[in-house]
């Protein structure tokens, strides 16, 4: 690849090709050529033409936080770093939506939600009646929030989570990024900057293409502005965590929530080494326990009665410990929890994450055959009850072997399509991905998908290969 | 291969008394709620994927476009075969296949009317959250073709919040599964991109919904104010003040007046606006919240706040709004709907321009609409046998359309695009944007005969 073309186009500011530079941002192993920080929508546009016509295969890099996801990618020569498109856009409070760039960190954007100003509004004049003032809310709480939690909320940026379709325990009450984005501008492909969608909650102008662009992984376009709903703070916040001797009595506490009118906002099972990597001092949860944590959000009242009912169910199925978590220690627990794996990253340890996904009634079921699985291993497993979701988490020294995780990957997903879902490796070393593939196999439906991508990346510049069945 | 040939093929398929081909027939399958009508050379009603697969396979041989249809309530023409060949009815394919309570989960056929899996689900103590006001009539697969709303989509989100997988038969016969049971299947999300497709992508013969559980509580107000302003500012204040009801709805005084000589629903016949706000939740905190809203509208200088103290009485209250369309019909032979949304806060003075078109056109408008979701919906009265007239209404939509777009909302909120907004669609995207719908479009149906002169407008214009 001839990098004056670069530097003709871009300018030395904008390209950075020393090797140390190139090197962190290898793509499972595999090094760039260059690394490209666009400032606007217009260059980045500019940038993937080119690529179109020199054939370069180009990686979009967010936060970095979910690199080790999907195939090992077919080509990369270049990474283009969202990390300047870091631009809030609008922050329409009265509306409850946000616009901002792709590049902006979630946990930045989340602040400044927090933070802004006790919500106000131009009241409409009547032509009797003129008004000058703004109104304002005298409620005693402000500020607004984007009801996303994925891990690493600090480091990954708006565009990543959205693009891998990532969530955290929330999701039980607040639904996913897909849920969530009301409109995207983006760069196809092929180079066009294209817009989808808009900034209101009902939208059925044309195709609804923001959904199919939420966990495509970069391989139909590289997201530039992303608008999403917003929701108020809620009032009140708090978590219930209950200790439990055996995996039948958490699932037993668990169900006993989901059939009852409460409404968690996150409901989450962890086994022992699961609770322990969460750094909770709350209960001692020993290895061969398990914890039931509770999340619940809203108005004082509904909070009081949830957590005075969750305390009571968790009685009535013997819990060994109960604690409960006010605003700001469960809002530091979640966060940990969420964030778990990033000491051992930062240590340089291997870190694998496998997600199951299934049938929600068969949770306690995965959390049995994957615990009996991976008897040997002191695997992090949770699950979040009534969604369907569990995951795994290895954590190991450089030299762990690889072939036995594999072997536990296999069977993690044997047993959830046994439960009428799938698994995927959301965060494996390049050799596992050899052993394993990360996705799985495709099913019928990838014919369409197969079309779907080579209408609109006939070439295959964005991300080639990563996606499932090699996209 | 010619009219007759496929005719007698299709017949095959579904059996005599499934093949529709009389002239009244092709007549009685050629219309919707829009304006525009068009005849179709054939109707078959199938029972089965199996036989829509082989429907699918004949045209895609016969090269003759494929119009899948409901009950026809759309209001954007999406049912409208405008290119002739076969339309495809569901009304046998209703079946509601499994409620599966451990899961939460419908699975049901596209012909299975909305209420009637409303109803089902209830029973289990579970519900379907979209409430679309045509549900008495509408199906499932119509929801899902135009991603219908409805007023508890303020708060639930509207159909495709609620899809999770679909069978479908692609263009040439081919059966895929996308989405399902499960959450998060890798791959690309095409179940998102189906819901609200209109019928271009395919013809879906199952669909996977969500259930959820029904609340523990419900509490109704209905606001009465003496100016629409009022009832659009209580509309921005209640949601700054931190609530997101399940609803909130609200009609003008001539919708009023037409609901109230229909259907009786106790709205007051000299007030300029109502509000229906619906809370839904825990019964903890209901009371207090619904004093804080009561408040909020006292603030507002609201006539008069009733509660509806019980289900009869909140019903009485929904029938009006959901009878409010019916109502309206009553006064001219014809109404013309439409669908534009803006950001929230803009409604009141967006809804004053309305009228002031209205004036403009000389032409009645009534306003009935989801003022929460900044969702309008003018209702043009008019009579259709008055050429002149229905020129005026058109003009008139168009441009409401574009005061929508200049206010940064669009030009349709849940009703669809149809063959009724074609022209509109250059109000919001470029034509690289449409470029881009085409690659998709083609990537499902390359051939181009899935309800064929929908959604998107030719890439020359």
């Amino acid at each position: 690849m001839d990098i004056k073309l670069l530097h003709d186009a871009f300018g030395p500011q904008m390209v950075v090709t020393d090797s140390a530079s190139l090197t962190s941002f290898s793509v499972d192993g595999i090094v760039p050529e260059a690394v490209i920080y666009p400032t606007d929508l217009g260059q980045a546009a500019k940038l993937i033409k080119m690529a179109n016509t020199e054939k370069w295969a180009v990686i979009p890099w967010g936060g970095g936080t979910k690199m080790a996801m999907g195939n090992v990618p077919r080509r990369v020569n270049l990474v283009l770093s969202t990390s300047r498109l870091d631009k809030v856009i609008d922050i329409d409070v009265a509306n409850l939506t946000v616009t901002a760039q792709s590049g902006v960190r979630l946990g930045d954007l989340q602040d400044l939600l927090v933070g802004t100003e006790n919500r106000c509004f131009f009241p409409v004049e009547s032509d009797l009646t003129k008004q000058a003032d703004y109104m304002c809310s005298g409620r005693d709480y402000k500020g607004v929030f984007l009801p996303l939690d994925p891990p690493f909320s600090n480091r990954a940026t708006l565009g990543g989570v959205i693009a891998s379709n990532s969530t955290g325990p929330k999701r039980l009450r607040y639904g996913l990024p897909r849920d969530l984005v009301l409109g995207v501008r983006y760069i196809a492909p092929t180079g066009e900057i294209i817009g989808m969608g808009g900034k209101t909650v009902k939208n059925v102008s044309g195709y609804d293409v923001s959904k199919i662009m939420v966990g495509s992984l970069g391989t139909l376009g590289i997201l530039g502005d992303i608008t999403c709903r917003l929701l108020p703070l809620p009032e009140q916040i708090a978590t219930v965590l209950a200790s439990f001797a055996t995996l039948a009595g958490a699932t037993a506490f668990a169900d006993r929530v989901l059939s009852s009118k409460l409404l968690p906002t996150s409901l989450e099972i962890l086994n022992g080494p699961g609770y322990n990597l969460a750094a909770s001092e709350d209960l001692n949860v020993s290895s061969g326990g398990w914890c039931v944590a509770v999340g619940v959000e809203g108005f004082r009242e509904e909070v009081k009665r949830e957590v005075a009912d969750l305390k009571d169910m968790a009685r009535k199925e013997s819990a060994l410990e109960l604690a409960e978590l006010d605003r700001d220690t469960a809002t530091a627990f979640w966060k940990n929890l969420s964030n778990f794996t990033l000491k051992a990253e930062e240590l340089g340890k291997i870190v694998v994450r496998f997600k199951g996904s299934f049938l929600i009634s068969r949770y306690a079921e995965i959390m049995e055959t994957w615990t009996a699985a991976s008897d040997n291993t002191n695997c992090a497993l949770t699950a979040s009850a009534g969604l369907g979701l569990a995951y795994a988490y290895i954590i190991g020294e450089p030299d762990i072997d690889l072939e036995n995780i594999a072997k536990l990957g296999a069977a993690f997903r044997a047993a959830t399509e046994q439960c009428g879902g799938s698994m995927v490796a959301e965060c494996a070393p390049p050799a596992l991905k050899q052993m394993l593939d990360p996705w799985g196999s495709p099913r019928g439906d990838f014919v369409l998908m197969r079309r779907v991508k080579e209408n609109v990346d006939p070439l295959g510049v964005l991300n080639p290969g990563r996606f499932l069945g090699g996209l | 291969m010619d009219i007759p040939t496929y005719r007698q093929r299709l017949k095959e398929v579904v059996g005599d008394e499934y093949l529709l081909t009389s002239d009244v027939d092709l007549m009685l399958y050629g219309y919707d709620a829009y304006l525009e009508t068009s005849r179709p050379d054939a109707v078959v009603i199938p029972e089965s994927t199996e036989q829509v697969s082989q429907i699918l396979r004949l045209a895609y041989e016969a090269g003759t476009p494929v119009t899948a249809r409901g009950s026809a309530t759309s209001l954007s023409g999406g049912p409208v075969p405008l290119k002739g060949g076969i339309v495809i009815h569901f009304s046998r394919m209703n079946r509601i296949l499994e409620i599966d309570t451990a899961n939460k989960r419908a699975r049901v056929e596209p012909g299975v009317v909305t209420l009637d899996l409303q109803t089902a689900v209830a029973k289990q103590g579970l519900q379907y959250a979209p409430d679309p006001a045509s549900q008495k009539t509408s199906t499932l697969g119509g929801n899902i073709g135009e991603n219908a709303g409805g007023p508890h989509c303020l708060k639930y989100g509207v159909t495709t919040n609620h899809v999770t997988g679909l069978k479908m038969v692609l263009y040439d016969g081919t059966v895929v599964e996308i989405g399902g049971k499960a959450p998060d299947r890798p791959g690309y999300d095409l179940t998102g991109l189906v819901v609200g497709s209109e019928g271009t992508f395919g013809i879906v013969t199952e669909i996977t919904l969500r259930l959820i559980e029904q609340p523990e509580a419900v509490k109704t107000l209905l606001g009465i104010f003496e100016s629409i302003e009022d009832a659009g500012n209580t509309v921005s204040a209640i949601i700054a003040d931190g609530i997101v009801p399940a609803t909130l709805e609200m009609m003008d005084r001539l919708v009023i007046k037409a609901v109230e000589e229909s259907v009786h629903a106790g709205y007051p016949q000299d007030a300029e606006a109502v509000l229906i706000i619906e809370l839904d939740g825990l019964t903890d905190g209901m009371e207090s919240l619904a004093g804080r809203i009561i408040e909020i509208c006292r603030a507002n200088k609201v006539r008069e706040v009733k509660v509806a103290k019980d289900d009869a009485e909140r019903n009485t209250l929904w029938t009006g709004r959901r009878g409010a369309f019916g109502a309206v019909s009553r006064l001219r032979p014809n109404y013309m709907v439409c669908d534009g949304t803006v950001p929230r806060t803009k409604l009141p003075e967006v809804l004053k321009k309305v009228m002031e078109i209205g004036q403009k056109y000389n032409l009645p408008i009534g306003n009935v609409f989801h003022a929460g979701d900044g969702n309008l919906h003018p209702l043009i009265l008019f009579d259709v046998r008055d050429e002149e007239e229905t020129a005026r209404v058109k003009k008139a939509g168009t441009e409401i359309l574009r005061l929508c777009v200049d206010a940064g909302g669009t030009i349709s909120g849940e009703h669809g695009i149809g063959l009724e907004k074609l022209q509109e669609m250059s109000f919001i995207f470029s034509s690289e944007d449409i470029a881009a719908m085409w690659k998709l479009k083609k990537a499902f149906d390359p051939a181009g005969q899935l309800n064929p002169g929908k959604v998107l407008p030719s890439l020359a214009s």
